[in-house]
């Protein structure tokens, strides 16, 4: 399927998505920084400078300093690794969300759009009924039923996030089904299938990545404010929502604890914004000219 | 008028069914047994069965689905199991909390994002527009936790010139009210005031080029004048629909900034009600927030409607 | 009338009250002078389950209960029974029976007078009514003759030494007889304690205003008192910073920021116990050598210096220092800290490759870096602790009552009397030892501890039977921690109970 999108893609809008946004500085870099993040935190073992577990109850509470740049945290653990280490939990937590909720509103989107009438109605309905929860809210309560954990917080923010993706689908899909190639090829007998591939998904990719893009920082906000409540990643598993959230009581002690995971996640967020900002000028400048 | 507002009225009953079949259905799949909680520690099997009759937990689902509705559209919205308290009247207690500090954050953010919007919108490339449009990225990327922690950390540990937590009540203390809102408002206003920002700057560049614009200025009105009477009050229209939809994301906000800043609002409500897995209390909290949310949005419709007759069905 | 002594012994060590706390003093003491209409309001962590004595849960709803009722028999700082309701209390018929005799004139905040038919009437709904959370520790109460109006003996089956301070606890708290069947008592108790009942309300709030006939006015020190339920720690002391309260519970995290803002602070150790329970009848619990590895592997004055910053007690009893129960001789550190004995053990018990267990966790953050401290030393000796974070009461659920765990890393409240605890957490047929393992020496000396009411003998045993516990490494202990209190300034007589984290609010003054 993915397959197909690319191929179908390759010609047209995406391509020349990707020329425009080579063209922004900005958001370029900013696309480098997440790239060196990715392989900082993969290759977290090898780059981080202490185990992140190894705990020294003799040195707690440290500011930062030349053997722990930035400080030890209440067990004597270097927190400089566990932020490395948390990088991955928090990007990866953000991928797991945006997957959820594109599998969540992806299909149901195609649906709404394509087949209409009553269906779209019911599926809108439910989407209205799911978007009229304030956000988090419905994700504390979700995780209420759920109990506490990443994977399940990060289920809870997937369906939050899904409705923006069941909209921005059944609105592509609803634009290229009235496009009179399309009514050709379904009066000529095309499957529904086959409409999909071949017209449908090459049309929603640009706006997709640009929703994407925006939405892995919204999921790596909502995963860190969770998991800042206790309600996200668990030890030992540490998230830099996490990190700050445990901090929070050492704030007068230590506060090193809570400014450098949460400087993480604040640059990380907003070179993701910057991205997503950046293919949608692209997407905007092809838009205008065609 | 009145056809219109009863007509959005009525659009807003299968909205709310469905909600409630929502919020019901947590009960039936949380995990655990709120009789064994409420026996207490030394129960029998037999006294703990006794409890599940008595709070009717025996009965089908749709029996209780229904008896709960009607508890609901009668304001009965159960009973804490943690504190034996009816939760409507922790609720309305805990709710000018919540109120006071989602308004003041919606004052805050529009103090900020509309003198940041017509600035940036009215020199569109200029180093000010550049500004604030880096300046509002960073707000909206900036976690809000973090932002209230940092407060706290510079502006109450550091230079103690505000309390670090704590809520008094505006009844109470006027000041006192007003030192303990300020930082957890602006923490809880800063993203809002960053979508606010811009959205207005974006509506501020098209109204400025807009033909009446044009002709108010060629006509020498004063610049000033200008904007304030003619494009700020055009591009103001989305910005409460803009408003409205950050509503609901300031509601869900105050979770975080009241569990930051101790302020006894519903949103710490909700939060210790997950770790004491009560229930009638989660609930309770979600049928009130939407409840909120959906007036917001009905009177943002309202307006819209009301300013705009286009919108108005006839 | 004698006063007994049940308890001994217990030197200051019990009560490390703090008496550096006036540093910052603002107020000139003698300038100031008490204000007897004052208002004093006082923020806890956690909040009442009912205000029905009999059926109220949780030994922390007494902090709520204390000032409405008062009980037959208090417990002082130390931990001694001393005179309460009944001025004094002697076994007669070799322990067959325990007379009680009351203070004359009491009455109750309804006007109900306070004698020993309203005593009898109490101890029979506290034995019999249906879901009552103190029926099991007056067991031993066969049967209540009243002698006169200010005369009863209680008929035992057995001797029992642990009821005087049982009677300190809420098993000993008086009812007004007149508000035994007002369905509102759960919300609102009347009982003659120094303070009289106004509201309670939502759960996080209670008023009480001084009751103008205690019995002991000294007692009753301010007008007001109200009590407030704030769960978040910060909270608390900033309600006392900002003046919205004059006193709170606080953690030991905030002592220094509490004296820095000018606040007084009291630190102390009471009867409380941070411990990781062992359900012995699962995993390889039931084997003496693993859990004396566990022990050994422990590495308690480290944990306590780094999570607790020094305050508290690191030890291997369930009791501190100086107190009756606690054996000098083994002292508090009987198991060092040794991975390599550690492993030794483990060796020998055919565990060299180690093992794994399930621990439940509480799910409050001030647990996490416990467990996590925890579950590094045991994984040093090849020990793996799988956690489990659950909420209190699930705790309870799953641990005590459904035995599926093979630990708990949780506190112990303490209890009045030694003996309860030991018989409690180390013999069978209790609730809150799960899996009912025990050894038959340590079974024979608590119960002889419970039974022998002369007050040396006893002490010998109590010392034996925790010795006992000790030696079989029964429980792994980890410290006994400091319970603290922050008020303002101006506040008086603040201390810290034997009870630990359910203060007292007898005698406390505010100054104007």
């Amino acid at each position: 399927m993915s397959e197909a999108v690319f191929n179908g893609a390759s010609g047209s809008g995406f391509a020349r998505l990707l020329r425009r946004f080579r063209d922004q500085r900005l958001a370029v870099w900013s696309l480098v920084f997440l790239a060196a993040l990715t392989a900082a935190a993969a290759l977290a073992p090898w780059v981080a400078p202490y185990d992140p577990l190894a705990q020294n109850l003799d040195t707690v509470l440290e500011p930062p300093g030349a053997d722990h740049w930035f400080g030890t945290d209440e067990l004597g653990r270097d927190v400089l690794s566990r932020t490395l280490f948390a990088a991955r939990i928090s990007l990866l937590a953000a991928a797991q969300a945006v997957l959820i909720a594109l599998a969540i509103g992806v299909p149901p989107g195609l649906v709404a759009g394509l087949w209409g009438g009553r269906m779209d109605s019911i599926i809108m309905r439910a989407t209205d009924a799911l978007m009229a929860f304030p956000p988090l809210i419905l994700a504390v309560a979700l995780i209420a039923v759920l109990g506490p954990g990443l994977t399940n917080a990060m289920i809870a923010v997937g369906i939050l996030l899904s409705p923006t993706f069941l909209r921005l689908m059944r609105a592509t899909t609803m634009a290229v089904a009235q496009e009179t190639y399309v009514e050709a090829a379904r009066s000529i007998g095309c499957t529904r299938t086959w409409i999909i591939r071949k017209h449908v998904l090459p049309n929603v990719v640009s706006p997709l990545f640009v929703q994407i893009s925006v939405f892995a920082g919204v999921a790596m906000l909502a995963e860190a404010g969770l998991s800042f409540l206790g309600l996200g990643a668990q030890p030992p598993d540490s998230s830099w929502g996490a990190m700050v959230g445990r901090g929070f009581r050492y704030i007068s002690h230590a506060p090193s604890l809570i400014v450098f995971p949460g400087l993480a996640i604040a640059v990380t967020v907003l070179a993701l914004y910057v991205v997503g900002d950046g293919l949608r000028d692209s997407l905007g400048r092809e838009v205008r000219r065609e | 008028m009145i056809r219109f507002v009863l007509q959005r009225l009525l659009a807003l009953i299968p909205l709310l069914l469905i909600v409630s079949l929502l919020v019901f259905s947590l009960v039936l799949l949380i995990p655990g047994d709120p009789a064994f909680q409420l026996a207490g520690e030394d129960a029998t099997p037999e006294e703990v069965e006794a409890i599940r009759e008595a709070m009717g937990m025996n009965d089908p689902v749709l029996v209780r689905y229904l008896r709960w509705l009607g508890g609901v559209l009668q304001g009965d919205l159960g009973t804490s199991l943690f504190s034996d308290q009816p939760v409507l009247d922790v609720i309305v207690e805990r709710l000018p909390v919540t109120l006071s500090l989602a308004l003041t954050a919606i004052i805050f953010s529009l103090a900020i994002s509309i003198p940041a919007g017509v600035i940036a919108g009215t020199r569109p490339g200029s180093l000010a527009d550049r500004l604030v449009t880096i300046g509002s990225s960073v707000g909206l990327a900036v976690p809000n936790f973090w932002l209230g922690l940092m407060l706290i950390l510079m502006l109450a540990i550091w230079n103690p010139w505000f309390p670090a937590t704590g809520y008094t009540a505006l009844g109470d203390s006027l000041v006192g009210w007003w030192m303990h809102i300020v930082l957890p408002a602006f923490t809880l206003g800063l993203s809002a005031s960053a979508i606010l920002t811009r959205q207005l700057r974006g509506a501020m560049v098209d109204v400025m080029e807009q033909d009446y614009v044009r002709t108010a200025r060629a006509k020498g009105l004063p610049y000033r004048k200008v904007v304030t009477k003619h494009a700020l009050k055009n591009a103001a229209i989305p910005m409460v629909t803009i408003l409205g939809l950050q509503t609901n994301s300031l509601l869900g906000g105050t979770i975080i900034v009241e569990q930051i800043f101790g302020m006894p609002g519903i949103g710490q409500l909700a939060v210790s009600s997950v770790f004491t897995r009560d229930l009638p209390m989660i609930q309770g909290v979600v049928i009130m927030a939407v409840f909120v949310a959906v007036l917001v949005n009905l009177l943002v419709d309202l307006s819209y409607g009301y300013f705009n007759p286009k919108v108005r069905p006839q | 009338m004698s006063r007994a002594r049940i308890c001994q012994g217990l030197g200051a060590a019990l009560v490390l009250a703090c008496t550096a706390c006036g540093r910052y003093e603002q107020y000139d003491p003698v300038a100031a002078e008490t204000d007897p209409e004052a208002t004093a309001r006082f923020a806890v962590a956690t909040g009442v389950t009912r205000y029905d004595p009999h059926r109220a849960t949780s030994s922390y709803d007494n902090t709520w209960l204390f000032p409405v009722y008062d009980r037959l028999i208090h417990m002082s700082s130390a931990g001694d029974a001393v005179p309460g309701l009944a001025t004094g209390w002697h076994y007669g018929d070799d322990g067959g029976y325990l007379e009680l005799t009351l203070r004359r004139g009491v009455r109750f905040h309804d006007g109900t007078p306070l004698d020993a038919a309203a005593v009898a009437a109490n101890l029979e709904r506290a034995q019999s009514i249906p879901g009552s959370a103190v029926r099991s520790e007056l067991d031993s109460i066969e049967q209540v003759e009243i002698v006169d109006d200010h005369r009863l003996r209680l008929h035992l089956t057995h001797p029992d030494a642990a009821l005087p301070l049982i009677l300190s606890d809420r098993a000993g708290m008086m009812i007004s007889p007149a508000a035994f069947d007002d369905p509102s008592l759960d919300r609102r108790g009347v009982g003659a304690g120094p303070f009289r009942h106004l509201e309670f309300r939502l759960g996080n709030r209670a008023v009480y205003e001084r009751f103008d006939h205690y019995w002991q006015p000294a007692d009753a020190g301010v007008r007001r008192l109200e009590l407030l339920l704030v769960p978040d720690e910060t909270t608390r002391l900033n309600a006392v910073r900002s003046g919205q309260a004059e006193g709170a519970t606080i953690g030991t995290l905030q002592i220094e920021q509490a004296r820095i803002s000018g606040l007084k602070v009291q630190t102390g150790v009471g009867l409380e116990v941070s411990h990781m329970q062992l359900n012995r009848a699962r995993s390889h619990f039931g084997d003496r050598r693993v859990r004396q590895a566990i022990n050994h592997a422990i590495r308690r004055e480290a944990i306590v210096n780094a999570l607790g910053l020094g305050y508290g007690q690191p030890s291997v009893q369930p009791f501190p220092e100086g107190y009756v129960a606690f054996d000098a001789a083994l002292g508090r550190l009987h198991y060092d800290y040794d991975p390599h004995k550690a492993r030794a053990l483990l060796a020998e018990a055919g565990l060299s490759d180690g093992f794994s267990f399930e621990l439940i966790v509480p799910n409050i953050p001030a647990f996490l870096p416990l467990f996590e401290a925890i579950h590094a030393q045991l994984e040093a000796v090849d020990i793996e602790a799988r956690p489990r974070m659950l909420e209190g009461a699930q705790i309870s659920e799953r641990f005590y009552g459904a035995t599926e765990s093979d630990a708990a890393l949780v506190t112990w409240g303490g209890r009045p009397d030694p003996s309860q605890t030991l018989d409690l957490l180390y013999t069978p047929g209790s609730l809150p030892n799960p899996g009912g393992h025990s050894t038959p020496e340590v079974m024979r000396l608590t119960t002889l501890a419970r039974r022998q009411i002369d007050p040396t003998q006893r002490g010998v045993l109590l010392r034996a039977a925790t010795r006992e516990v000790t030696l079989e490494a029964l429980d792994v202990v980890l410290s006994l921690p400091s319970s603290t209190f922050a008020t303002r300034p101006n506040v008086d007589g603040m201390q810290v109970w034997a009870s630990g984290n359910k203060p007292e609010f007898r005698g406390v003054t505010v100054r104007r």
